[in-house]
């Protein structure tokens, strides 16, 4: 009886969405730790990669939230699995997406620069790597994350429940890979 | 397109998420910050390199379902017999804590198992330590940011502001900043 009321509906989903955020994270955590000489040999990675894979999550589920939105409030339609979106709303929201993640994760580089001058470490070319690492995940994220929402309604799902946190964990998983892909890139 | 409607809409943009956003960032990196100065510690305890990502998410998507789950109940108001006392909003932290504890454990394993791989030794005290370690952060932040969600969140609601714009990205930028906080704290005092 007791475990018939602490196993309830919210709880049987919440347990699915955590299992697969999960297994994507510690994939994310086996790669990073996998890489940690370059954590050593580039001062700075640490502390960018908690922000810079906040932010992926945070702007693109952002972005799946306003498009679920516009759904329910009528602005986009399904009609037999095709999508009426007149207003290009979907497209807007994923190209202002992309366009903040390139800024924001822009002046997060610099302020990891500064921080390593606290840290008595001047190592400008952090700069370079988040300013590339950004540029590539929003090139990768962008067109992921519309052709996924684009699936989902076309199939009935329903976003909310379901793009969080897959948008969330992809988000954190491309933003250590393409972290680290931009240190090959420049070094 | 003239240089009026231009200037409108790139302060529409500013306005609507890009400053939440840059925030919530930045304090992200504030808990980065920690684990850079204690960083010949955490490289010398290689599950917790595995362990972080997964705990900052864990923590995170624990403080987007206690955000989204808050201003609903806000909404319907339910929150009558107060913030801390109302049942469904116990059931769902106590459901949370006893998951947290579930999974906290997985994801320690997981970091002791890649640790055991790659550097072919195994430790029982070493692994316990690092098993504890994880459930004391979950178990300490959790309540924090419950705290967290209630203040910024009955905040927005009082300023007519809508929490469903706010709560999400600050609570998981909080969660990130004090798992990480919390994570470098426990790894100087266990290691």
């Amino acid at each position: 009886m007791l475990l018939r009321n602490f196993v309830t509906k919210d709880l049987k989903e919440i347990i699915f969405s955590q299992n697969v955020s999960l297994i994507i994270s510690i994939i994310n955590g086996f790669i990073i730790a996998s890489s940690y000489s370059l954590l050593i040999k580039f001062p700075g990675l640490l502390i960018l990669i908690p922000g810079f894979i906040q932010l992926r999550g945070s702007v693109y589920s952002r972005a799946a939230s306003k498009i679920s939105s516009n759904l329910v409030l009528g602005n986009i339609t399904t009609n037999d699995g095709r999508i009426q979106d007149d207003s290009k709303r979907i497209l807007k929201e994923i190209l202002s997406s992309l366009l903040i993640s390139i800024i924001v994760g822009f002046i997060l580089s610099v302020f990891v620069f500064f921080v390593l001058l606290i840290f008595r470490v001047r190592f400008w070319q952090i700069i370079l790597i988040g300013l590339i690492a950004s540029l590539l995940s929003s090139m990768i994220m962008s067109p992921l994350v519309y052709f996924l929402i684009i699936f989902l309604l076309s199939r009935g799902l329903d976003v909310d429940l379901i793009s969080g946190s897959i948008i969330t964990s992809l988000g954190d998983l491309i933003g250590t890979l393409t972290l680290f892909l931009s240190v090959f890139i420049l070094f | 397109m003239n240089k009026e409607k231009k200037s409108r809409i790139f302060v529409r943009f500013i306005n609507d998420s890009f400053m939440i956003v840059l925030f919530a960032t930045l304090i992200s990196s504030l808990g980065g910050i920690s684990l850079q100065s204690i960083e010949e510690e955490i490289y010398l305890v290689l599950p917790m390199l595995v362990i972080f990502p997964a705990l900052n998410a864990l923590m995170g998507n624990f403080s987007i379902i206690v955000s989204s789950k808050f201003t609903t109940f806000l909404y319907e108001g339910v929150f009558e017999d107060g913030f801390f006392k109302n049942k469904k909003m116990k059931q769902i932290l106590f459901q949370l804590s006893v998951l947290g504890l579930i999974l906290g454990l997985i994801l320690s394993l997981g970091g002791i198992l890649f640790s055991v791989v790659k550097e072919r030794n195994f430790d029982i005290i070493y692994s316990l330590k690092v098993i504890l370690t994880t459930l004391i952060v979950i178990e300490v932040v959790f309540p924090i940011m419950y705290l967290i969600i209630v203040s910024i969140g009955y905040l927005l609601y009082l300023k007519n502001k809508d929490p469903d714009d706010f709560l999400i990205p600050l609570s998981t930028a909080f969660a990130d900043m004090l798992s990480m906080l919390c994570l470098s704290f426990f790894i100087i005092l266990f290691f």
